[in-house]
């Protein structure tokens, strides 16, 4: 166990000096020069080259990648061009936004999707079956922008129920909750039904009908808890995914998390904010990732890491 | 057997465990999560003082209570920009330039509502020379945290932004000052490189701050200015709160607390505005104006900004672009009334200058090219193109409202002289780099900020800067005249002849002056949207 676990950070390190490398890139290949959104419109070409040297864009595209590991390797993952801070600073205010609203969304899905999956599972092709796989449906089909300003009409605009944007109250994590929780939900709800229906049509399963037990128990501890793999990697994968995707519901809610910070910066092509908040995200989703694989030996004994 | 039974026990309380652990961290994540959100609006750090009432009160009229009571209220402001640095001389933005520097800070020389000069923080100025200025500057101004305002305190803030290393991006408004002099504690001299009559209208732009608290490293997240409102708290991202200075200059303000909220997202803004959580929102779209003017509590104005878009032609290379004749058979191709009264919906208007008539110096005399696609045709077959041409037009998607409607319909206007003209929307970081390079036709206009033609005219319309490769002598003529002259009277008059030569020579198809969407609460008194998006508040009140 000790060993793979200092493999998989050791992976987890090439893994993110491998995305350093492809963020840095990418950013300089996208068109755009972050010099042009900082000057004036009175600017001259003369002045326009000032900024890019002050900002040390000038410098072959090596040298800044150089400078750009060197300030990742000391923690401050360099300044922010806009901003004027350092990135880290920047990254680490942003995170609690975020993670409140990653949090609650991952609490609504599992409370609510893991239940009616199972429900789902145990009484397929039942009409109640039928109408949760059909919202499912619309539910995954559902952009979460639109949904989100279609909230926003109904709840604040046309009721007056819940707040239009922003995080001064605790009803205003409603409507980023729901748009973020629902298509989510959906997603988790399906994976569920399908885990458990695999399942329920093992040996042990009809062993423990057999034995007659009552069904609650068979279908949740020899049904649901054998389905657990596959429902911990996706519903992981799906946190993962609500801490780095939630860019477009903190914009349309002006929710000060980091997905708004990141989107921001890539529209501003702020490099060093874009390249730090992809490396941050990156870094939560392989521990997360990580997180995940080890709970598999708590999950299934039979699994153990060497 | 039995070594699986013990692992089963082991893994039920395991799951048992986990679930109470991952509970625990869950209700306490949700504890935190509540916890900043007790107090909904700050508290501002000081109760607010109220003067003593006299003993004899007098019969209180509205004027005399609100002096008792002083500032009151809280103004809240939703834009679409975000905030980034708080320093007033740092950013070149719409929301810095307009009204967290106004708040913040204030100018040498300032703006009345008709674009006059009026005192800022110099009560008055006089060239001595053709390339000296003499500011008399207020005496006994103090900034927020008690330094002094003086002399000294102007040539720093002037050398501030002009540094190099300290990369403000307004640093140009400032390229004409060659140095600034003290002459004494209240005078300061200062010489340009050459005569400039841009220098006034530049310091309108320029905030003057503090020297000691500016050379902080917190100045940009904690700033300190003149202004009559001074920082309370900054949230990025989510919102920065100002409360009144009593001892301003010019009088306490009226609203004890202003907050700015950065709302990206339009639909998200114009409910804000709806549902009462903001009195003031910018960037209303077009199509939302009807919802909300039959809201009995909502103002909406729609009013002319200082920007003028349309299709600009680069005028180099041996293409059909480069002949006057093309462009105007192009402006007559295009029914702009049709554009600005259908996709517009009446927001903005035709242009009839090359720039907005917002502008002070707008010529309203030019004689306008009609709506006339036969004469057009005729115009573009006597230019020797008598099937039309191919091309295409950069359009930055995005940054002018309904920009792809109005392309295409400009597009499909052309198609009827036989031009075809592809329309490519570009994202905006990567198209303004664009507009360096030669293009066919780029679709973009110019915000004139500081309301001043050296603005609109000297970089484009200039051999030398000139992005589109404009050349005109008799324009770069009455550029120059213009810019030498310290008469303001007289340098309004040169623009309007300015904009009466580059009209003859057409090289941007001109479609329409910018409008600007406002909503605001009734609640709101003595403020009224301007066309450089400046928000004034020390005359500002709110009700209940």
């Amino acid at each position: 166990m000790g060993n793979y676990l200092v493999r998989r950070l050791l992976q987890l390190l090439v893994a993110l000096l491998g995305m350093s490398v492809i963020i840095f890139l990418a950013m300089r290949v996208a068109p755009g020069d972050p010099a042009e959104r900082m000057v004036s419109p009175l600017a001259t070409q003369q002045e326009l080259q000032q900024m890019r040297e002050a900002l040390g864009l000038n410098k072959p595209i090596y040298e800044q990648y150089v400078i750009f590991l060197y300030d990742v390797l000391h923690g401050s993952l360099g300044k922010s061009l806009f901003y004027n801070a350092p990135v880290v600073t920047l990254v680490l205010e942003s995170l609690p936004a975020t993670f409140q609203l990653a949090l609650l969304s991952m609490m609504v899905v599992i409370v609510v999707g893991v239940p009616l999956g199972v429900y789902s599972a145990t009484h397929s092709d039942s009409w109640p079956d039928v109408i949760a796989r059909a919202i499912t449906y619309i539910g995954q089909a559902m952009p979460s922008f639109w949904l989100a300003i279609m909230l926003i009409l109904a709840f604040s605009v046309g009721l007056g129920l819940f707040p239009a944007f922003g995080r001064r109250s605790p009803s205003a994590f409603v409507l980023p909750v729901i748009s973020l929780a629902l298509p989510r939900l959906a997603r988790v709800m399906r994976f569920v039904r399908s885990a458990v229906l695999e399942v329920m049509h093992e040996d042990y399963v009809r062993t423990a009908r057999a034995k007659g037990l009552p069904e609650r128990s068979v279908v949740y501890r020899h049904g649901f808890r054998n389905a657990l793999i596959p429902i911990v990697t996706d519903t992981g994968l799906q946190f993962a995914w609500l801490l780095g995707g939630s860019m477009i519901v903190e914009v349309v809610f002006a929710w000060p998390g980091i997905g708004a910070l990141t989107l921001n910066a890539i529209y501003s092509r702020d490099y060093p904010l874009v390249e730090g908040c992809v490396i941050f995200l990156g870094l939560i989703f392989l521990l997360i990732n990580l997180i995940i694989d080890l709970s598999y030996a708590v999950l299934d004994p039979r699994i153990r890491y060497q | 057997m039995s070594p699986k039974k013990t692992s089963l026990i082991s893994r039920r309380d395991f799951l048992k465990g986990a679930a109470g652990v991952a509970g625990l961290a869950a209700s306490g994540t949700i504890l935190q999560a509540c916890a900043p959100l007790a107090s909904p609006t700050p508290v501002p750090p000081q109760a607010p003082t109220v003067p003593p009432i006299p003993t004899k009160v007098p019969v209180p009229t509205v004027a005399a209570t609100a002096v008792l009571t002083g500032p009151a209220g809280t103004l809240r402001i939703a834009m679409r920009e975000t905030l980034l640095s708080l320093d007033p001389q740092k950013e070149y933005q719409i929301v810095s330039l307009g009204f967290t520097n106004r708040c913040f800070a204030d100018p040498l020389v300032n703006y009345d509502d008709k674009y006059n000069f009026v005192p800022g923080l110099a009560l008055s100025w006089t060239a001595i020379d053709d390339l000296t200025w003499e500011f008399k500057l207020r005496e006994g101004v103090k900034f927020h945290n008690g330094e002094k305002f003086n002399a000294e305190a102007v040539k720093y803030s002037f050398e501030r932004m002009k540094d190099p290393n300290y990369k403000a991006g307004g640093a140009s408004l400032l390229a004409d000052v060659d140095s600034v002099k003290v002459k004494d504690e209240y005078t300061v001299l200062v010489r340009t490189k050459e005569p400039s009559g841009a220098l006034l209208p530049n310091l309108t732009l320029v905030s003057i701050v503090p020297i000691e608290a500016s050379k902080r490293d917190d100045f940009a997240t904690n700033p300190v200015g003149t202004g009559p409102f001074r920082f309370v708290e900054y949230k990025k991202g989510e919102r920065l709160v100002m409360e009144a200075n009593r001892e301003y200059w010019g009088g306490a303000p009226k609203l004890k607390q202003v907050i700015y909220y950065p709302i990206a997202e339009d639909t998200t803004r114009m409910a804000a505005v709806r549902t009462g959580e903001v009195d003031i929102a910018y960037g209303i779209l077009p199509e939302e104006i009807a919802g909300l003017k039959v809201m009995p509590q909502l103002e909406v104005f729609s009013v002319l900004s200082n920007d003028c878009v349309g299709v600009i032609a680069y005028l180099e290379g041996d293409k059909p672009r480069i002949k006057s004749k093309v462009r105007k058979a192009m402006l007559m191709a295009i029914d702009r009334e049709k554009i600005v009264s259908k996709i517009l919906q009446g927001v903005g208007a035709v242009a009839r200058s090359v720039v907005s008539a917002a502008l002070p110096f707008f010529n309203p005399n030019l004689t306008p090219y009609p709506y006339d696609p036969k004469q057009a045709k005729a115009l573009l077959t006597e230019a020797g193109y008598p099937d039309g041409f191919s091309s295409n037009l950069v359009v930055p998607s995005g940054f002018y409202p309904k920009d792809a409607e109005i392309t295409q319909a400009v597009a499909a206007y052309l198609k009827q002289i036989g031009i075809n003209l592809e329309v490519r929307l570009v994202e905006q970081s990567s198209a303004w780099p664009l507009r360096r390079v030669p293009y066919e036709f780029f679709y973009s206009g110019g915000a004139v900020m500081n309301m001043d033609g050296d603005m609109a005219f000297s970089r484009d319309y200039m051999p030398e800067t000139s992005r589109e490769k404009y050349n005109n002598p008799e324009v770069t003529r009455l550029i120059k005249a213009a810019r030498a002259s310290s008469k303001q009277d007289q340098r309004r008059e040169l623009y309007r002849q300015v904009q009466a030569a580059i009209w003859e020579d057409m090289p941007r198809i001109q479609i329409h002056d910018v409008g600007d969407v406002w909503a605001m609460s009734k609640r709101v008194k003595n403020w009224q949207p301007r066309p450089d998006k400046t928000i004034v508040l020390k005359d500002a009140s709110v009700e209940g």
